[in-house]
C-alpha cells in the first residue's frame, strides 16, 4: 500500500462507502474489510477520522472521512 | 445482564482516567447490571468501587489486571476466597519487582475454582498472537492457561481499532475448536468518551513521552469507554459470548465491606474474656490514680463504668488491650511515648497507661473519642521517640505476626503544582520552563488552576496550548498519582492480611497495604497510629544526658505542673526550642496570653490553629482571659459548655457538645456535624446541617435569632482546630520540654541540636544555648563523639560539645572509625591520625577546617597544611617503601602560617559544621553603630510601653522608630495572615519579628529576598515581646562583605558560605581564602 492523502469522491449509505471515484477512475467496492476510528490531535481540536479498508475490484483502498470530506489515505500498488 | 468485566479506574495510576464513582454512575446510566473493577496490579479502588456500585444498584465484581510472564491477564474473584487468592498473587507480583510487578504463569495454579482468568484485552498475549495470525502459538498459550486455570475465558474486545473485527473472529474460531468459552471484556479505561484526552495525557505522563510523540501505548481513539450492550453486539456478533458474560457475572458474589470489625487478638490468660481482663487492668490502675482523690473518685467511677459499657457494646475490649500491650512494651523497653488525639478523652485509655492526661481534670469529652453510634474503630494515636519507633514496629510485627501487620497506604493525589508539572512535561515544554511553571504555583492551594493562569503565562507567554494545559490540569487534579505510605498507621489483624489486601513493599522496606486509612476502616480492619515524634526523642535523650552528666535522675512525668520558674520563662517568650510554642507567632501570643497554669498551656496550644485564628476567636479569648472585656455567652444554655473557655469556642469537643446539647442532635449526628464544620468543604451539606441545627435548637425552646447566632459562630470554627484532648496531651509535652529547658538547659539544648525537632537553624540554636548561659564547644578529634554531648569546662560549667558527625562529610561510619581507634590510644598528631584511620579526603579536610584537629596541630591552618602534606607523602611512601622509616611531616615542611582572622574562622565554621562560634553580626557591630543601627536586645529595654485602647482594642505601638539589622532566620506568610510577611531577624544579642504589610512587601519585594537586612520601622511591644512594623528595608550584603546560602533563603540547610576564592597552587590542599 502506498500513501496518497488526496481527496476522493465517495458515495455512501448510512455512513458506509458503497462506491469511490478518484482521478476519473471508479472503484467498485466488493467488501468493507475493516473499519476503525482515530481521534487525532485533540489538543488542537482535531476532528475524529473514521477509516475504511475497502476491497475493490480495482484493488485495495484505505479511505477516511472526518464527517465532512473523504480522503484517500493509501491504496494497493 | 450485561456489564464490563475488564475496567480500569484512575486507581490504575495514570493507566485509567475515571474514578470508581464515575464508572459506576456511567455504567448504571447505560443500563449495565454489573461492573467489574480490574485495576492494574492492584485492588486499590475496590472498597470505593463496591460502595459506588451498591449506591447505583450495580453488582460489583472485583479483580485485577496482573502481568503474567510479560503480558497482562485479567483475574476476577468469584468469592471472598478468590479475592484472597488475587491478593496473594498481587502480593507475590509486587515482591518480585517493586517497579514492574509480575508473576509467572505457574503461580496461577493457586487460582483453583475461585478465580476466573480472562485472556486480557488489546495488551494481552492472546490478542497479540491472534492479531498477528500466530494461531499455533495462540493455541499453545491457551492450552497452557486452560491446563492451569479451571475457569479460563477468552476475552473479546472491539474498540474500532484496525483489525479488531478479524482478530475477534480468529479468537472465536479457535475458542470453538478448543471448546473454551468467550466473554465480552470491554477493556475499559475511562467512563465516558470525554475522558479520552485525559487518558491520553495520563499515558504520556506515565510513559514519559509528549503528546507529539508516537508511542504504542497511547490510545488511538476514544473507544475505551463504557458502552451500551447494543453497540458492542453490533461490533461483536457472538451471542454465546454475551451469554457467558452474564453467567460469569452471576457466579461472582462476595462482600469486602463487612458489618463488623476484626480487631487483633489480645493476649489473655486461660478462661478470661477480653472484657474481664480489661476491667481487671482498669480496677488495678483505678486504685492508684483515683482511690485517694475524694473529689474525683466518684465521678471517675461513673465514667469508668460508662466507658466500659460502651467499649463492651462495640466489641472493642480486645483493641484496648492490644494498644495497652504495645505501650507497656514501649515502657518496658524505655521508649518514650505519649498518647495523643481524641484517645486522651477516655478515662480507660488513661487508666491503661495509653495516654497521660486525666480526662476528668481537664474536662475532656469521651463522646468525641467513642460513642455507640460510631462507625468503625476509634483512632488511638501514640507518639513514640522517633529514633526508636522502628523498634516498636519490629516488636509489633513479631508479636502480632508478619502476615497480620502492615502499614496503611496513602493515596497521593494530584495537587495543582504537580499537575501543572506533569501536564507541562506531557505537552512538551522544556524542563527549564516546566520548573519555572511549577514554581509559579503555590505548593498548597485550594484555588482553581485558572486563578494561576497569569502566573503560568508569565513563564510561557500567552498561547492556546496554555488553555490545553489548564484543561488537563483541571481534569487530573485530585486524581491519584501514586501510592504512598501513611506516617504511622499500623494495621493489626487477627487474620493474615493477604486475605484482605495485597501487600506491597515500599522503597524503605516497609510493608504497605493497598488501601488508605478510610478504606482500611471500612474493611473493618483496626489501625493503630504508631507515630514518630522527634520531641519525644529529644526529651528522652535529655533525661539520659542529665543522668549521665549531672548525676540526677529526673522523672519528667511526675514533675509538678505548676512550676513558677517554667511559667515565668514561658511568659517572657523565652520558648525557642520548646515544643509547639517556639514559633514567633506563638511567642507573640504568649506575650498577650501570659499563661499561668497548665490549663492555660492547653488553651495556648489550641489557640494558635487555623480554626480559632480564622474564626476570630483568639483576641476575644485573650481579652477575656486578661480581664479586658467581660465574659458573656451567646445563650445561657451555652454556659456549661463554654464556661472554662470564657464563652469562646476553642475546641472541637465544644462544637460537638453544642450540636448535641444545644441543637439536640444525636451524638452520632453531632460528631458528623463537627467533622463537617472542621473540614468546611461541602457547602451543600453545610446548608442542610444549618437547617437541622437551627430547627433542633428551636425545638428545645431557643429563639430563632439566638439559634442562628450560635450556628454562625459554630460554623466559623472552620479549618483545622484541636480537640481539647489532643491539646491537653500536647500541652504536657510543652510543659515537660519547657521544664527541661528551664532547669537543664545544657542537656536539653544538646539533645535538641541532636534531634532538631523544631524549625530554627543550628546557628540560632547555638545562639539560644549561649543566651541561656551554655557554651557550645566546637568539634574536637579527641573529645567529640557521634552525638551532641555535654561536658564540664575548666570552671565546672556544663557545655555542649559538638559531635564529629556535625562536621561536613563526616558520616557516622567515619566518626565510629575515629572513635574506635581513639579508644585504643589517643592520636598523637595528624600523621598518627591519618595512618591509623581511613578517613576520606573530603572528611579529613573538613575536620581540619572545622578546627577539630587544632589540638593535634596547634592551629587550623597548620592542621590543614599537615593533612595535605601527609596525604601526598602517604602516596609517595606507597610507591617507594624505603621511605617508610622517615616521618611523613617534618617541621621544615610547614611554613610560617598566620592565624585565622575572625571572619575566616566564622566562614570556616559555617562551611564545615553549620554554625559559627560567634554570631556573624558581631563582626560588623562597629559598622552598624556608625549607621546608628541598634542591637535587637536594646529594643527589649527601649522606651515605655504606651498602652492605648483604640476602638476597644489594645494597641501595642510604642511610638518609637527603630533601625535594626540582622540575618533572616525565618520568613513566613501563613494563609491566615492575609498577605502579611513575617520576617525574623537575628543579631548577636537576640531575635525579633518584623511585620511587613502587603504594601511594603510589594515595595521591597527584591530586598526581602536577601539573607541579611537592615529595617526601619515602628517598634511594638507586648510585655517582653518586641516586634517592628516595617517601613523601610535595605540589603545588608554590601556592608558585611556578602554571603549566600543562608538557611532562611534555601530551605532549612545549615550551610552559609561567604564569597570564596580557592587558591590551590601555593597550598598542599584546597585551602579556601575568604574575601571580606
Amino acid at each position: 500500500m502506498r500513501i496518497i492523502l488526496e481527496s476522493i469522491t465517495v458515495e455512501s449509505t448510512n455512513g458506509l462507502p458503497v462506491a469511490c471515484r478518484w482521478r476519473s477512475t471508479t472503484f467498485r467496492i466488493r467488501q468493507i474489510v475493516d473499519t476503525w476510528t482515530w481521534c487525532g490531535q485533540w489538543w488542537i481540536g482535531g476532528a475524529q477520522r473514521t477509516y475504511f479498508l475497502l476491497d475493490c475490484e480495482e484493488g485495495m483502498l484505505e479511505v477516511f472521512t472526518d464527517g465532512q470530506t473523504w480522503t484517500l489515505s493509501r491504496m494497493s500498488d | 445482564m450485561f456489564g464490563s468485566l475488564h475496567t480500569r479506574s484512575h486507581y490504575s495510576f495514570l493507566s485509567g482516567a475515571s474514578s470508581p464513582e464515575e464508572l459506576a454512575v456511567c455504567a448504571a446510566s447505560l443500563g449495565h447490571g454489573f461492573l467489574c473493577l480490574t485495576d492494574v496490579n492492584g485492588v486499590y479502588g475496590a472498597v470505593r468501587h463496591q460502595r459506588a456500585c451498591r449506591q447505583v444498584g450495580l453488582r460489583p465484581l472485583i479483580g485485577s489486571e496482573i502481568m503474567v510472564d510479560g503480558a497482562p491477564l485479567v483475574l476476577i474473584a468469584r468469592s471472598m476466597t478468590g479475592y484472597g487468592v488475587i491478593c496473594q498473587l498481587l502480593t507475590k507480583a509486587h515482591h518480585h519487582d517493586r517497579q514492574k510487578p509480575e508473576i509467572t504463569v505457574d503461580a496461577l495454579r493457586i487460582c483453583g475454582s475461585e478465580v476466573v482468568v480472562l485472556t486480557g484485552g488489546h495488551e494481552g498475549k492472546a490478542w497479540g498472537l491472534a492479531s498477528e495470525g500466530r494461531i499455533d502459538a495462540l493455541r499453545t498459550w491457551l492450552e497452557t492457561l486452560a491446563s492451569i486455570v479451571p475457569h479460563c475465558y477468552i476475552e473479546l474486545v472491539h474498540q474500532r481499532r484496525p483489525r479488531d473485527s478479524s482478530t475477534a473472529a480468529t479468537m472465536v474460531r479457535l475458542a470453538t475448536a478448543m471448546k473454551l468459552p468467550c466473554v465480552i471484556g470491554s477493556d475499559v479505561r475511562y467512563a465516558q468518551r470525554s475522558a479520552y484526552a485525559i487518558y491520553d495525557a495520563a499515558v504520556c505522563i506515565r510513559d514519559g513521552v509528549t503528546i507529539f510523540d508516537h508511542h504504542a501505548a497511547r490510545p488511538v481513539n476514544d473507544e475505551q469507554c463504557l458502552r451500551q450492550e447494543s453497540d458492542l453486539r453490533a461490533l461483536l456478533p457472538y451471542d454465546d459470548a454475551f451469554t457467558n458474560t452474564a453467567l460469569l457475572a452471576e457466579q461472582c458474589s462476595f462482600d469486602i465491606i463487612p458489618d463488623h470489625i476484626t480487631p487483633p487478638s489480645a493476649r489473655l490468660p486461660d478462661g478470661i474474656t477480653p472484657e474481664q481482663q480489661l476491667r481487671q487492668f482498669v480496677e488495678t490502675s483505678f486504685v492508684t490514680r483515683y482511690a485517694q482523690d475524694n473529689q474525683l473518685s466518684e465521678r471517675a467511677r461513673q465514667q469508668v463504668e460508662h466507658e466500659l459499657r460502651v467499649i463492651t457494646d462495640l466489641g472493642l475490649a480486645d483493641f484496648f488491650l492490644v494498644v495497652k500491650e504495645v505501650t507497656d512494651e514501649a515502657r518496658r523497653k524505655g521508649i518514650r511515648h505519649s498518647g495523643r488525639g481524641s484517645a486522651a478523652n477516655s478515662i480507660i485509655a488513661y487508666l491503661l497507661g495509653i495516654t497521660g492526661v486525666c480526662p476528668l481534670r481537664h474536662h475532656l469529652l469521651f463522646e468525641r473519642f467513642l460513642h455507640r453510634g460510631r462507625k468503625g474503630t476509634p483512632d488511638i494515636d501514640v507518639d513514640f521517640d522517633s529514633e526508636r519507633r522502628e523498634e516498636i514496629i519490629a516488636w509489633m510485627e513479631e508479636r502480632f505476626g508478619m502476615e497480620q501487620t502492615a502499614m496503611t497506604a496513602t493515596l497521593i493525589t494530584y495537587r495543582s503544582r504537580m499537575a501543572v508539572r506533569d501536564a507541562a512535561k506531557a505537552l512538551g515544554w522544556p524542563m527549564d520552563t516546566v520548573n519555572a511553571m511549577s514554581k509559579s504555583i503555590p505548593g498548597y492551594t485550594n484555588k482553581p488552576i485558572d486563578h494561576y493562569r497569569e502566573h503560568i503565562e508569565r513563564v510561557t507567554g500567552s498561547a492556546p496550548i496554555v488553555d490545553t494545559l489548564l484543561r488537563i490540569v483541571t481534569m487530573i487534579e485530585g486524581r491519584p498519582r501514586h501510592l504512598g505510605q501513611h506516617s504511622g498507621g499500623m494495621i493489626l489483624s487477627h487474620r493474615p492480611l493477604w486475605q484482605l489486601t495485597p501487600i506491597q513493599v515500599a522503597a524503605n522496606g516497609v510493608k504497605v497495604v493497598q488501601f488508605d486509612k478510610d478504606d482500611v476502616e471500612t474493611m473493618g480492619l483496626v489501625k493503630f497510629d504508631v507515630l514518630g515524634l522527634r520531641m519525644l526523642a529529644c526529651i528522652a535523650e535529655t533525661l539520659e544526658l542529665i543522668e549521665r552528666r549531672e548525676g540526677i535522675t529526673v522523672d519528667i512525668d511526675e514533675v509538678p505542673l505548676d512550676d513558677e520558674g517554667v511559667f515565668g520563662m514561658i511568659r517572657e517568650g523565652r520558648t525557642l526550642g520548646v515544643f509547639q510554642i517556639e514559633s514567633q507567632g506563638q511567642m507573640h501570643l504568649l506575650a498577650q496570653h501570659q499563661p499561668e497554669t497548665f490549663d492555660d498551656l492547653v488553651t495556648e496550644v489550641a489557640l494558635f490553629r487555623p480554626g480559632p485564628l480564622q474564626g476570630g476567636m483568639v483576641h476575644p479569648y485573650i481579652r477575656r482571659r486578661r480581664g479586658i472585656e467581660p465574659v458573656t455567652y451567646m445563650h445561657p444554655d451555652l454556659e456549661p459548655i463554654l464556661r472554662d473557655t470564657l464563652g469562646i469556642i476553642l475546641f472541637q469537643e465544644q462544637v460537638l457538645e453544642i450540636a448535641h446539647r444545644f441543637a439536640g442532635m444525636s451524638l452520632d449526628d453531632a460528631d458528623d456535624f463537627r467533622s463537617l464544620v472542621s473540614k468546611n468543604r461541602d457547602r451543600q451539606a453545610m446548608a442542610a446541617m444549618r437547617d437541622t441545627f437551627i430547627q433542633g435548637a428551636m425545638a428545645r425552646g431557643v429563639d430563632h435569632a439566638s439559634a442562628e447566632l450560635v450556628y454562625e459562630k459554630v460554623s466559623h470554627f472552620v479549618g483545622y482546630g484541636f480537640c481539647r484532648s489532643h491539646a491537653a496531651a500536647f500541652a504536657k509535652t510543652v510543659y515537660q520540654s519547657a521544664w527541661l529547658k528551664r532547669y537543664h538547659p545544657a542537656c536539653y539544648m544538646a539533645a535538641f541540636m541532636q534531634h532538631r525537632p523544631g524549625f530554627y537553624n543550628l546557628m540560632t540554636l547555638e545562639e539560644e544555648a549561649r543566651r541561656n548561659g551554655v557554651k557550645v564547644l566546637p568539634p574536637d578529634i579527641a573529645l567529640s563523639g557521634i552525638r551532641y554531648d555535654v561536658e564540664r569546662d575548666a570552671e565546672g560549667s556544663l557545655c555542649i560539645r559538638k559531635p564529629l558527625t556535625s562536621v561536613a562529610h563526616c558520616s557516622p561510619e567515619v566518626a565510629r572509625s575515629i572513635i574506635w581507634e581513639r579508644g585504643h590510644r589517643p592520636f598523637s598528631n595528624i600523621e598518627d591520625l591519618c595512618l591509623r584511620t581511613t578517613i576520606p579526603a573530603d572528611a579529613i579536610d573538613a575536620l581540619a577546617v572545622s578546627g577539630a584537629l587544632d589540638a593535634l596541630a596547634g592551629s587550623t591552618r597548620r592542621a590543614l597544611w599537615e593533612v595535605g602534606v601527609v596525604r601526598r607523602r602517604i602516596e609517595r611512601h606507597r610507591r617507594d617503601p624505603s621511605l617508610f622509616d622517615m616521618p611523613l611531616v617534618m617541621d621544615d615542611d610547614i611554613p610560617p602560617l598566620p592565624q585565622l582572622r575572625a571572619q575566616e574562622r566564622l566562614a570556616y565554621d559555617y562551611r564545615t559544621h553549620g554554625a559559627a562560634r560567634i554570631h556573624p553580626m558581631t563582626l560588623y557591630r562597629r559598622a552598624m553603630n556608625d549607621l546608628e543601627v541598634r542591637t535587637i536586645a536594646t529594643c527589649g529595654r527601649l522606651g515605655t510601653l504606651r498602652e492605648t485602647i483604640i476602638d476597644g482594642r489594645r494597641r501595642n505601638d510604642t511610638g518609637i522608630d527603630v533601625l535594626i539589622a540582622g540575618i533572616v532566620i525565618l520568613r513566613q506568610s501563613p494563609p491566615t495572615a492575609h498577605g502579611v510577611l513575617f520576617v525574623t531577624l537575628e543579631d548577636e544579642t537576640g531575635f525579633l519579628q518584623c511585620v511587613v504589610q502587603p504594601r511594603e512587601r510589594d515595595r521591597f519585594a527584591e530586598e526581602l529576598r536577601h539573607a541579611a537586612l537592615i529595617v526601619k520601622g515602628r517598634l511594638h511591644a507586648v510585655q517582653q515581646w518586641r516586634g517592628v512594623v516595617v517601613r523601610e528595608v535595605r540589603v545588608l550584603t554590601n556592608v558585611i562583605g556578602g554571603y549566600y546560602g543562608h538557611p532562611a533563603m534555601y530551605g532549612g540547610t545549615d550551610t552559609m558560605e561567604l564569597t570564596v576564592r580557592t587558591d590551590a597552587e601555593d597550598r598542599p590542599t584546597q585551602d579556601p581564602i575568604f574575601v571580606s
